[in-house]
C-alpha cells in the first residue's frame, strides 16, 4: 500500500513540475518537493516495515531494492531543491522524478515479486547491506547526473549549459566514492566472506566494474580540457545506462552469482 | 644508442605513460571489450563455440581469446598498460605535489596507490590461489596441509517456518600438530574459519542415503552410494535408495551388477533381501557438509588495497569539499 501512495505522491510532484515548466517562469515551484519528500519517506518507511518483518535490512530482492533506490532518489531531489534555486534545476528535478516513477512502476511489475521472504544464508551479512545501500545511494546521484547531462546536450543557453555541467560533475563527484565503496569494495569483502573469493568475474561484477570504469573515465575527462563538455556528458549518460543494465539487464539476460537481486 | 638518445627515449616513454588521455583511452578499451565478453559464455569447450556461432564469429571468439576473456591478451595487455599508466601518473602527481608549493592533497595519490596494490593482489591471487572441496559427515576427520586436522563434530541445517533455508552450520574442531586450536567453531556462510594460510568456507550440503547390510556372522556394515560388494562372478554397486513419497517406510534399494567392467543391469531390493552372503538389514539418511578450503596468498594484499582505496576515495571527497570544489 505505501509504495502505491508514494507512487501517487511522486506523480503529483511530476504534474506540478510540468505545470511550472510549461509556464516558463523563473520562479521555482513551491510545492512539488514536499510531495517528493512525502514519497521518499513512505518508500523508506516501506523498507523499515519490511525489515522488521524479515528481521533483516530489507534490500535482499529486486522489489525491495527498487523501493529503496526510488526512495533515495526522491529524498535526494528534495535536498537539491531546498539547497539550490537554479532555473535548470526545475527540468533536472522533473527528469529525475520521472526516473524514480519508472523505477517504482517496475517495482509493481511481475519482474519484481513482492513476497516478503527472509534472507537465505548467503545474504545474511552486514557487508551485503552496506554493499547494496551504498551502491544505490551512489546510483541515486548518478540518476541526477544522467538528467543533467541530457539537459546539457539539449540546452543552447551558455549559462544553463554551464550550470548543468557543474551539476553533473558535483553529482558524480559525490556519488562516485559512495558507489565505489558500495558496489565494489563492500561487495568484494562480502564475496570473500561468503564464497572465498573477492572477485569472480561474474557478469554482474563485470558490469559493475564497467560502470565504475565509465564514471572513472568521466572524472578524468574533467582534467583534459578537450574532453570536457560534450564527451563528459556522453560518458555520464553511458554510465547511468550501464548502471541500469547492471541492475536489470544482467539479472535477466546474463545468469551468474547475483541471480537473486 | 647514445646516452642522450637513451634519455630522450626514457623521457618520451615517461611522458607517454603519464598521460590522462591514455588512461581514459585504456579505460574505454577495457570497458568495451569487457562488455563484449559478458555476452559470450566463458570457458566452454571449443565445440560449444563452433556449434553455437557461425564460422566467422566462432573463429573470431577463439582466435581473440574472448572465450576465456579475463585470461586473454585482449584483456591482459590493456590492463598491464593501464597499470603502468596508473603507476607513472601516481608517481608523477605525488612527486609534483611535493616539489610545488601547492595544497597538500594526497587523497587521489592514496586512491591510486590502493588501486595499484589491489591489482598486484589480484595478480598474486590469480597465480597462487588454490581451492579444494571436501564433503564430510559428522564424526569424520580430515588432514590439511600445515599439520592441521579438521573434525566435523556436527552439521545443522536450519529452516525458516516457510521451509526456506535459514542457515547451514558445520561445527568443527581444528587441531594443529595434535594441539586443539578451536574446540568447536561454527563455520557458517559468511563466517569462514581461518586455519594458517587457509580459510574454510561453508559451501553446500547433501543428504546421503545409507544402507546397512549384515554378513552371516551378523556383523553390520554401513554403505554409502557408490560402494561395492564383491559377489561370486563380479560385483554389486550400491546406487541409491528410492523412498515411496507417500510412505517413507516403504523403499527400494537399487544395486547395479558389474561383471568384467560391463554393467549387467540394475536390481531393486528390499529389507531382508540377500546379496550373495549379505542381507539388507535397514536404511538411514545422513547429511554431509560441503566445505571449500581456500588458500589465497593475495588475500591481505587485496585487503590492504581495498582499505587504501576507501581511504583515498573519501579523503579526496573531503578535500574537494573543503576546497569548495563540490
Amino acid at each position: 500500500m505505501m509504495p502505491a501512495i508514494a507512487f501517487f505522491m511522486l506523480s503529483v510532484a511530476a504534474v506540478i513540475q510540468i505545470f511550472f515548466l510549461l509556464k516558463k517562469t523563473d520562479k521555482a515551484d513551491p510545492l512539488s518537493h514536499y510531495f517528493l519528500l512525502a514519497g521518499a519517506l513512505l518508500l523508506l518507511a516501506t523498507t523499515v516495515q519490511r525489515s522488521i518483518q524479515i528481521d533483516f535490512v530489507a534490500v535482499t530482492n529486486t522489489f525491495e531494492s527498487l523501493v529503496f533506490f526510488s526512495g533515495v532518489i526522491a529524498l535526494l531531489l528534495f535536498f537539491y531543491r531546498i539547497q539550490k534555486r537554479w532555473k535548470v534545476l526545475q527540468f533536472i528535478i522533473f527528469g529525475s522524478t520521472i526516473v524514480a516513477l519508472i523505477l517504482l512502476a517496475t517495482a509493481s511489475s511481475p519482474i519484481a515479486p513482492r513476497d516478503i521472504q527472509p534472507p537465505i544464508p548467503a545474504l545474511q551479512s552486514m557487508w551485503l547491506v552496506l554493499h547494496v545501500t551504498f551502491a544505490f545511494i551512489g546510483e541515486a546521484f548518478f540518476t541526477l547526473s544522467f538528467v543533467t547531462s541530457i539537459y546539457y546536450l539539449l540546452a543552447k543557453d551558455g549559462e544553463k549549459k554551464l550550470n548543468a555541467d557543474r551539476l553533473t560533475y558535483t553529482a558524480i563527484a559525490i556519488g562516485y566514492p559512495i558507489y565505489t565503496a558500495g558496489a565494489l569494495i563492500f561487495g568484494a569483502i562480502w564475496a570473500e566472506a561468503a564464497w572465498g573469493s573477492y572477485w569472480s568475474w561474474d557478469p554482474k561484477e563485470t558490469w559493475a566494474l564497467i560502470t565504475w570504469l565509465v564514471y572513472t573515465a568521466f572524472l578524468h575527462s574533467r582534467l583534459v580540457k578537450s574532453l570536457r563538455g560534450k564527451i563528459s556528458a556522453i560518458l555520464a549518460i553511458a554510465g547511468f545506462l550501464f548502471t541500469i543494465f547492471t541492475f536489470f539487464g544482467v539479472n535477466y539476460l546474463l545468469p551468474g552469482l547475483h541471480s537473486y537481486g | 644508442m647514445s646516452e642522450k638518445t637513451k634519455l630522450n627515449l626514457i623521457a618520451k616513454t615517461y611522458k607517454f605513460f603519464r598521460s590522462v588521455k591514455l588512461a581514459i583511452v585504456l579505460i574505454l578499451i577495457i570497458s568495451f571489450t569487457s562488455i563484449i565478453s559478458t555476452f559470450i559464455p566463458q570457458n566452454r569447450e571449443v565445440l560449444f563455440y563452433t556449434g553455437t556461432y557461425s564460422v566467422i564469429v566462432s573463429w573470431f571468439i577463439l582466435s581473440t581469446g574472448f572465450n576465456s576473456f579475463f585470461k586473454s591478451l585482449i584483456f591482459i595487455v590493456p590492463s598491464a598498460l593501464f597499470f603502468v599508466n596508473l603507476a607513472v601518473c601516481t608517481i608523477d602527481r605525488f612527486t609534483g605535489r611535493l616539489k610545488r608549493k601547492v595544497k597538500k592533497r594526497f587523497g587521489p595519490d592514496i586512491l591510486h596507490a590502493g588501486l595499484l596494490i589491489l591489482i598486484v593482489g589480484g595478480i598474486i591471487t590469480f597465480t597462487g590461489r588454490t581451492e579444494a572441496f571436501v564433503r564430510m559427515e559428522e564424526g569424520e576427520k580430515i588432514s590439511l596441509t600445515g599439520g592441521y586436522t579438521l573434525t566435523l563434530k556436527s552439521f545443522d541445517f536450519f529452516r525458516y517456518e516457510t521451509g526456506r533455508p535459514k542457515d547451514w552450520v558445520s561445527n568443527v574442531m581444528l587441531e594443529k600438530d595434535g594441539q586443539i586450536i578451536h574446540e568447536s567453531y561454527p563455520i557458517e556462510v559468511n563466517r569462514p574459519l581461518k586455519a594458517g594460510n587457509k580459510r574454510i568456507y561453508q559451501s553446500s550440503y547433501t543428504v546421503n542415503n545409507i544402507l546397512y547390510i549384515s554378513d552371516p556372522a551378523e556383523i553390520i556394515y554401513r554403505m554409502k552410494p557408490g560402494q561395492i560388494i564383491p559377489v561370486g562372478d563380479g560385483e554389486m554397486i550400491f546406487r541409491d535408495i528410492l523412498a515411496d513419497p507417500s510412505d517413507q517406510n516403504n523403499f527400494t534399494v537399487i544395486f547395479e551388477k558389474w561383471i568384467n567392467d560391463e554393467s549387467k543391469g540394475r536390481r531393486s531390493l528390499s529389507v531382508s533381501d540377500k546379496i550373495d552372503i549379505y542381507t539388507i538389514t535397514g536404511t538411514d539418511t545422513r547429511m554431509s557438509t560441503g566445505l571449500r578450503i581456500v588458500s589465497d596468498p593475495g588475500y591481505y594484499t587485496v585487503l590492504i588495497g581495498l582499505i587504501l582505496l576507501t581511504i583515498g576515495l573519501f579523503l579526496t571527497y573531503y578535500q574537494k569539499l573543503r576546497d569548495n570544489k563540490l
